[in-house]
Order: structure tokens, then sequence, then C-alpha cells
């Protein structure tokens, strides 16, 4: 294995093994000194050692790296019996067998830097993407290019009306933020109790988003990432909001283009109304006419008012189920049972599932 | 060209074995260096839980020292780490045997690297020195096991009682009962015994493989009654074990987890038995690690060290004539360490270790050698000490610490 990108430079030392020391370069994870001597009888592992740490913690005491010296000419090349570490300090400590000028040695610090491309701090995504979103949408998500730091997220984020005010109570505030595992997404929950008609915080403080209005999500720059290396920039993303969504979905209001038998169609879903985005990744599957789910690949487009399936292969179904998990909800958090905020006494939809089965067009041919 | 490489001991040894035991054809594809075991003569055996085979690697011809010396090392894994060119977070320690003629200390290790974790054996020499063996240049032979695990199947996790299971419990869910499949191995009369877990309706299994590798294998499923469970047990495997002559015929005494000791007849291991062991005691919960035979006084004894109790010692004879247990010899019900019946046909005594120990090993006639953690500051260290009190002091303040003691003695 290549050890990748690494800092190569050249060292003249001017001790009784005077040469030039090549440090571990791209491609190459070896270390090699050509030196000037006239001495005879060198062994090749006298002249220098890598050791582990910074040259502050070089090397009393410490033993050297393993690996395998070899001399042609008055060139030493070392191999390490492991690839070096990305990331970590080594030294390499030039002897001087010169007994007169014991005190000489040589140490030279390398470290070999990371092969993965850095990737610098931004927000990639924010769903809903729409620049109309209901009243009552329940969730953002905020998607980020790298890890970030936790704990922290509301000491950046804001919701920020037209004229500039921050409203600091529109999202829930939690013990445990909603980070994805690896901490590239982060859920921001709107304060269910401002969305919910007649409920304290909703008769309080009125509901965070209004018909009519524009509102922006603010995040200040100086949000560090996850190893504290970089830190954010600033950013904003502006919608205006519709009235708020209070029908169950659903599949009855939503057109379906059906792929034909024996092509790479796409199958083509387009809602009423906007999903959530990551509810959507699982939410609708398809299978074959005897329910076995057939595998492809989901594109979400159009602001989460359409579902793309590629198929894995051409579609050799004459029929086929399209199931609709019945937890999958809108933006406004409504699912196929019942809305988020409905009245007391409201009968909710028994299915659990939503089964739909289409044939499939025949052949072009 | 010239080349240094620091195991040209190894190199230099494997000449003199005779060329029909060890190939040298072939490259040696170890994935996993586990537990540890050496022959009389110094053939030291790695189990690889990851190729299910186990590597008889040449080590043989060494000298034997004058006097075999104590070796004493603070933050060994540091140290291993420095040779190994990581970090000492990068390091797993993994197992340790201590080679029976030069009384050099084998440690098997894996280096957690970038992309990938890399099997390392490291030699500790009786001056200290901590060198990697180049196992490139090492003559070896190559036993794979059958009824090997899959890769896949892993462990259930769960809670304690009606405690919901921790991060750490559900963790276990991520282990693979291959981890298990070689749990100790004890080479006895050129025969390897192997415990561990196998497939194919064996679970907890013995192998017994004749060395030098001949490609012929037996594997048998052990079953014995758990003292502490109150059951029948046959999937969770033996963690350590040592073989003795207990009432005439040499038995292969076994310790499991919360801790039931059990013997076998090495008659009884023949290939697709079921054997049902016999359960001679139960000294307790934990998990048992290391189980050293050594001469205490004069008499053969067994050092037992766990991950949850204080090394318990178990007079060999006193084995003898021991009743076994059945269901139904005790009143029914399971039995933790508080019960009135605990600990059951205890023969043997629990002694001081200070610290844990994570692997242990006979160094000489005199000493134990223990890669120990400190209880205070966690550190890891090697040290050795003599076998009839493997302690270190260093944490312990007791009346002798205080110079008063002295100058009011000497008065």
């Amino acid at each position: 294995m290549a050890i990748g990108l690494c800092i190569g430079h050249y060292f003249s030392v001017s001790y009784a093994f005077e040469g030039d020391l090549i440090l571990p370069t791209m491609g190459k994870p070896t270390i090699e000194f050509e030196f000037r001597s006239d001495q005879e009888d060198i062994a090749p592992a006298d002249v220098f050692s890598v050791f582990v740490g910074n040259r502050g913690e070089c090397c009393e005491g410490k033993s050297p790296i393993a690996g395998r010296y070899s001399m042609e000419g008055r060139t030493i090349t070392f191999v390490p019996a492991f690839d070096f570490i990305e990331e970590q300090k080594y030294t390499v400590q030039v002897h001087d067998t010169d007994a007169t000028k014991n005190d000489a040695q040589s140490i030279n610090e390398f470290t070999v830097e990371r092969t993965v491309e850095k990737i610098s701090p931004e927000i990639v995504a924010v769903f809903p993407s729409g620049n109309i979103i209901p009243e009552n949408t329940l969730r953002f998500y905020i998607h980020f290019s790298t890890p970030m730091r936790p704990h922290v997220s509301s000491d950046y984020i804001k919701l920020v009306d037209a004229t500039g005010k921050a409203d600091t109570a529109a999202f829930m505030a939690f013990k445990q933020e909603l980070w994805s595992e690896d901490r590239k997404r982060l859920t921001l929950l709107m304060d269910p109790g401002r969305i919910k008609r007649g409920v304290a915080q909703n008769i309080a403080l009125g509901p965070a988003l209004q018909v009519g209005s524009t509102y922006s999500i603010v995040v200040d720059d100086g949000w560090p990432t996850a190893n504290r290396a970089e830190s954010m920039p600033g950013y904003e993303s502006t919608f205006t909001v519709s009235k708020a969504l209070r029908t169950l979905p659903d599949p009855a209001l939503w057109q379906i283009a059906l792929p034909r038998n024996l092509t790479n169609d796409p199958l083509v879903i387009e809602f009423d109304r906007p999903f959530d985005h990551a509810l959507l990744q699982s939410g609708i599957s398809v299978r074959d006419a005897n329910g076995r789910p057939i595998l492809g690949d989901i594109t979400i487009d159009k602001h989460e008012r359409a579902w793309r399936f590629n198929r894995n292969g051409s579609w050799r179904n004459a029929q086929i189920q399209i199931a609709i998990d019945t937890q999958l909800e809108d933006v406004a958090g409504n699912n196929f049972i019942e809305l988020l905020d409905h009245s007391v006494g409201t009968e909710s939809s028994k299915a659990n599932q939503n089964l739909i089965i289409l044939d499939l067009k025949p052949t072009p041919n | 060209m010239t080349i240094k490489t620091f195991t040209a001991v190894a190199t230099l040894l494997s000449s003199i074995v005779p060329a029909t035991v060890f190939a040298q054809d072939s490259q040696l594809d170890l994935k996993f260096a586990g537990a540890l075991e050496f022959s009389e003569a110094g053939t030291l055996f790695v189990g690889d839980n990851y190729n299910g085979a186990i590597y008889a690697l040449d080590m043989t011809g060494g000298n034997a020292p004058d006097q075999v010396k104590p070796v004493n090392i603070g933050d060994i894994d540091v140290k291993i780490a420095d040779v190994l060119g990581v970090a000492r977070s990068s390091v797993a320690i993994n197992d340790m045997a201590v080679h029976p003629v030069s009384a050099e200390i084998y440690v098997s290790v894996t280096r957690i690297g970038n992309f990938e974790s890399a099997p390392a054996v490291m030699k500790v020499t009786q001056d200290g020195s901590i060198e990697l063996l180049d196992l490139a240049s090492v003559a070896f032979q190559k036993q794979e096991l059958n009824h090997y695990p899959d890769q896949e199947t892993t462990f259930r996790p769960r809670g304690l009682g009606k405690m919901p299971p921790l991060v750490r419990d559900v963790a276990k869910g991520d282990i693979k009962l291959s981890s298990l499949a070689i749990m100790d191995m004890e080479f006895h009369d050129n025969e390897l015994f192997v415990s561990g877990v196998a497939f194919d309706n064996f679970l907890s299994t013995l192998r017994r493989i004749p060395y030098p590798f001949t490609g012929e294998q037996s594997a048998a499923n052990v079953e014995m009654y758990h003292i502490s469970h109150d059951q029948y047990e046959t999937r969770a495997p033996i963690r350590a074990m040592s073989i003795q002559e207990i009432d005439g015929k040499a038995q292969l005494i076994a310790a499991y987890t919360c801790s039931p000791i059990v013997a076998i007849e090495l008659d009884e291991i023949v290939d697709g038995a079921k054997i049902s062991a016999r359960t001679l005691m139960d000294y307790g919960n934990g998990q048992p690690i290391d189980m050293i035979s050594y001469s205490l006084n004069g008499k053969d004894t067994l050092f037992l060290t766990s991950n949850s109790r204080s090394p318990y010692v178990i007079p060999v004879d006193s084995l003898n004539g021991a009743k076994a247990y059945k269901k139904g010899d005790l009143p029914d019900g399971g039995r933790s360490d508080l019960s009135p019946v605990m600990p059951v046909g205890a023969t043997g005594k629990t002694v001081m270790f200070d610290g844990m120990s994570l692997h242990m090993d006979a160094l000489g006639d005199n000493f134990f050698v223990s890669i120990t953690r400190d209880m205070y500051t966690g550190s890891l260290n090697m040290d050795s000490n003599f076998n009839g009190f493997p302690n270190r002091l260093h944490n312990l303040i007791a009346e002798f610490d205080f110079p008063q003691y002295y100058t009011d003695k000497a008065k």
C-alpha cells in the first residue's frame, strides 16, 4: 500500500555522516540517506534510526521503529516493517559515529500527511429545500460537508424573520442534539408546542412561522468541525411560508409515471405535497408481484415533491407493487394514519401499509 | 547489498530444523496473531481467528540463559507501539507466552493502521529489549481448522436483569463468535489441544491436532454442568486449560466463565464425540484468563487468573478423587458468589494480586511474568515476580514503608 501524500524535504547534514536525507514521499514509504564517508565496514542500522514522536520526545530510552536497512554504494535505505501512520510525527536520528564529536547528531522530524483530501466545512443542503414551505413544517435537516462539533448548534443556528429579528424559541431544545451517526446531518425540530393549535406555547408565543411571511435559517460563521481543525463560514437560507398542511397524505392524489417492462425506465412518483426528506429514503419500496423487494437507487427531487426509482438492471415484471410505510411523514409530520395536529376524538386511519399494485406497460416493441 | 533485519536469529535457527517439517516455499499469510503456546522445544503456535488456522513457527534451537532473569518493563504497550511505529492506542495486545528454552517472552499484538490492521509478534529478550519478529523469514507449518465458525454470526447483547443494556453491552452485538474460535492452546506429548468455538452443532469444542501437522485433526463438543448457572452448557468455550495427571490418568483441567473447573480424560477427546466433562468445582463469578502450571514448594500447582477475581491457586493433587457435580446434587436455581453453597468443591486458595493481569505465564522455574494493568494509573506494565508471591508493592503502603519502623527496630 502506498502511503500517499507525504512531505519530502532534502536535508543536508554536516556531521561525520554527511549527506542527503530523503524522507518519505508520495508512493515511496522509505527513508534514504546518501552519505559521504571514507569509513569502511559501516553497519547501516548504526547510521540512522527512526522513532515515533516529535523531536522533543526523541530519543532517549526509546526503541526505534522496526524495519529493514539495506545499503547500496553509499546510499542506505530504510523500509519500515509497517507503513508509516498518517499524521503521526516521526523523528529520524542520524548518528555520529565519529568518537571525537559524540554529541553531534542530526534530528529530523517528519509527518506523513493524510491521503484523503481535506474537505472544507460548509452546509451542502437544507431540507425542506423549497423556497415556499407550509406554516406547520415540523423538521429542518441541515447537511454538512464534514462532521461537526456537537452541543453548540444553538450558539450558531437561528430562525430570523424579515426584519432580522431572531426567534430563540422556534426550535426544540434537547439535552441531546439530533445528529446522524456520522455527525454530518443535524435535525432541527420546530417546537411542536408552537405548531399545535391551542397548546400553551402556541397561545403564548404564536406559531413560529406565519403564513405569507419570509424567514431565514441563519448559521453564524465560526462553528468548529468535529476535529476542531476548521470552522464553518456563515450561511443563510431564506423561504416564504404558505398555509398549513392539515390533511392526511393520500396516494390517490399522486402522479405515478410507470416504467415500460424490459426497459431501464425510472419509476417516478410526484406527490401532492413535499415529504420529509430523511423518511423518504426508506418510506417507499418497490416489490415484484410476489412481494419480493426489487433493489435500486432512489433520487428525491422537485423539492421533496418527487421520488424517482432506478432499479438495478431492467424491469422484468408484468406487475409491480409499491409499498408505502404508513409512518412516512410529509414536511408537517402528518403520516398516513393521523395528522400531527388533529382535534381530540378524530378517527385515525387503521391501515398499517399502503400497497399500490400496478401493471407495467408492455415492451416498447 | 547488505541487509540487516531485526530477526537474524530466527532466520538463522530455522535452518537447523528438518526441511520436511516446515514449509519454506509458501508465504506466511497470518492475518491475526492471537493465542500463543510453545512446545517444550520452542515451536511457537499462533492462533489466527481470521484465517481459522494455527501456525507453528519454528523458534526452536535457542540457548538457555545461565540463569533466568526477571524482566520488568514499564509502559510495555508504549514500548511495543514505538517499535511498530504507532501510538499506544493503535496497539492491541492479544496474548503472551514464554519460550521454554531461551526464556524470551513472546507477545502477540494487533497493529491498527490507517486502513487495515496487521498482526505482529514481538519478542522481549532476557535483557529487556523489544524486537519485532520478522514473520517473512520464519519457517512455519499451517493447520487449517475444520468446523470453523463463519465470520458473520455475532453475540446477542443483553442487559443485566431488568436493567437495559448499556452502549458497551450492545457493542457485544458486533463481536463475532469466530473471535472465540481459538481460546487456549495446550501442547502435550506431540499433540496440540485447542479450545474454542466451532460450528455445525459443536460450539464449545476441544480440538486435538498431532504435531508436526499432518492435516489430521479431531473436534469434539464439550458439555459440562455449570454449577452457578445450574444448567448443562454446550456453547460457551473453555477459557483456559492445562493437562495434568489426575487419578492416575492424563486429564485436561479446564476453566470456564463464572467459573467452573472441569476435568476431561484425554482419551475422551475423539473426533465427533460429545464429551461430558466432570465438574469438580466452581470457585465463583468471573472470567478466567490464564491457567499456569508450575511447581510450588515441590508440588504441582495451577495458578488461575481472572478478569474479575484475584488469582486462584489449586494444588493439582487436591483434584484427585474429587466429586463430580451433576444437576440435582445441589439445591435448584442459579447461584452467584453470595449463595451459601458457593464456592463449591473449592480446593484452592485466593491469593493477592495488585492490579489486573491481562496475560501471565511462567518465566523459568521461579518467576511469573505478567502484563499487568495498574489500578491507579492505568499504565500497562510487564512485571516478573517470584511465583510464591507474584506482586509488586508500589501501590501498597504498610507498616514497613514508614522510616520510623526501621529506626525504632534498630534501637
